[in-house]
């Protein structure tokens, strides 16, 4: 039927609503800093003019639930901070997707105690893991990225939680590599690994 | 003034020597040990005396020294590091605290700051304060009533705690 349309009246595109809505949210996810430790910053250095995550429409944070799309948790929680993460929660409106930030918050990190939740996902449906301690602004922007796709489709049935995994990359492109033997240092006082960037 | 007595010279003198111990540490700081019977005069008297004024209560540390390689003389013990501004010097009280008395006087009447760290070093450890204007928990959240996590006693991966929340997935949210 579009096509018709398309052929009787030139320079129209038809589409459904659906598409254009998800077109539109594509570009506009608001994430929502639920930084509680020092993924926050790591968060912060990709909102910021090197990393720059307003080139994928996501620069606008807002502090309350009611106008996020994207949960970002990045952090521990404690248990004293999880009911106000799971109201948090229930309080945004769909679409919505959850994001995991860091070792801590994916499965408790280091800190194995008694205060902190051995990973939200326990208790909240996680749609995306950003593994690393913290993870690079790269892999949030991929992380992001993937979550656009799925905005695409937020009209439509998709299953839930979702369960993507974002990798750390580690391979750093010839003409990226600083110049000169300083990079290849060891990572680590005990690791000994040589990783790019140190 | 007298600068060349030391806090722990000056608290023997007024007290009685054989109420303190003194345990020296590299960079001439010393630990002095008081019963927890003088605890409030002495530290009144380090808070009012020209010759120490101790102004300040840096902060109250509690110790529980369960399975320690060495034998003490009881269970646990609070830390008091203290500060004179005005002689810009240091000056650290170690209280011993049995088991079975965990009663401790308050120094909130003296030092308006210890009133949460008291509230800490109770609700970790267990220690009473006596004289305390607010005795409830500072801390934790309430699944931790009655349960005090520094204790060496207590298993490091809690009591269950950090398991006991409801789950919320897409259906019910």
């Amino acid at each position: 039927m579009s096509k018709g349309l398309e052929k009787q009246l030139p320079g129209v595109i038809g589409s459904t609503l659906d598409t254009v809505i998800g077109w539109c949210r594509q570009y506009s996810i608001w994430p929502v800093p639920y930084a509680t430790a020092c993924c926050g910053i790591e968060f912060m250095a990709s909102a910021c003019s090197r990393f720059d995550i307003a080139r994928f429409g996501a620069e606008a944070m807002r502090f309350t639930p009611r106008q996020c799309d994207l949960l970002l948790v990045a952090g521990r929680v404690t248990v004293k901070m999880l009911p106000v993460l799971q109201r948090f929660y229930i309080q945004m409106a769909e679409p919505k997707w959850v994001v995991s930030m860091g070792a801590c918050c994916s499965s408790g990190g280091e800190f194995d105690t008694y205060a902190v939740v051995q990973g939200i996902d326990q208790f909240l449906p996680v749609d995306l893991y950003l593994p690393g301690c913290p993870p690079r602004p790269e892999q949030i922007i991929e992380g992001l990225m993937k979550i656009q796709k799925l905005g695409m489709k937020a009209g439509t049935s998709v299953a839930r939680p979702l369960g993507i995994v974002v990798p750390p990359r580690t391979e750093v492109p010839d003409d990226l590599k600083p110049q000169g033997d300083d990079w290849q240092k060891p990572c680590h006082m005990s690791c000994g690994k040589t990783l790019p960037y140190g | 003034m007298n600068h060349k007595k030391s806090t722990f010279e000056l608290l023997s003198e007024k007290f009685g020597k054989e109420n303190f111990d003194e345990v020296a540490y590299a960079g001439g700081m010393t630990t002095i040990i008081v019963p927890k019977s003088i605890l409030a005069e002495v530290v009144r008297f380090l808070h009012d005396d020209p010759r120490c004024s101790v102004e300040q209560l840096t902060d109250i540390i509690g110790i529980d020294y369960q399975g320690y390689a060495q034998e003490t003389p009881s269970r646990f013990a609070l830390v008091y590091p203290m500060l004179s501004l005005s002689h810009n010097k240091r000056v650290i009280l170690k209280v011993w605290v049995a088991e079975e008395d965990m009663t401790v006087p308050s120094l909130t009447d003296i030092y308006r700051g210890a009133n949460w760290p008291e509230r800490e070093a109770a609700e970790m450890f267990g220690f009473s304060f006596e004289g305390h204007p607010n005795p409830k928990r500072l801390l934790l959240c309430d699944l931790f009533e009655g349960k005090h996590p520094l204790r060496k006693d207590y298993p490091l991966q809690g009591q269950g705690e950090r398991e006991s929340f409801r789950i919320v997935d897409r259906e019910t949210s």
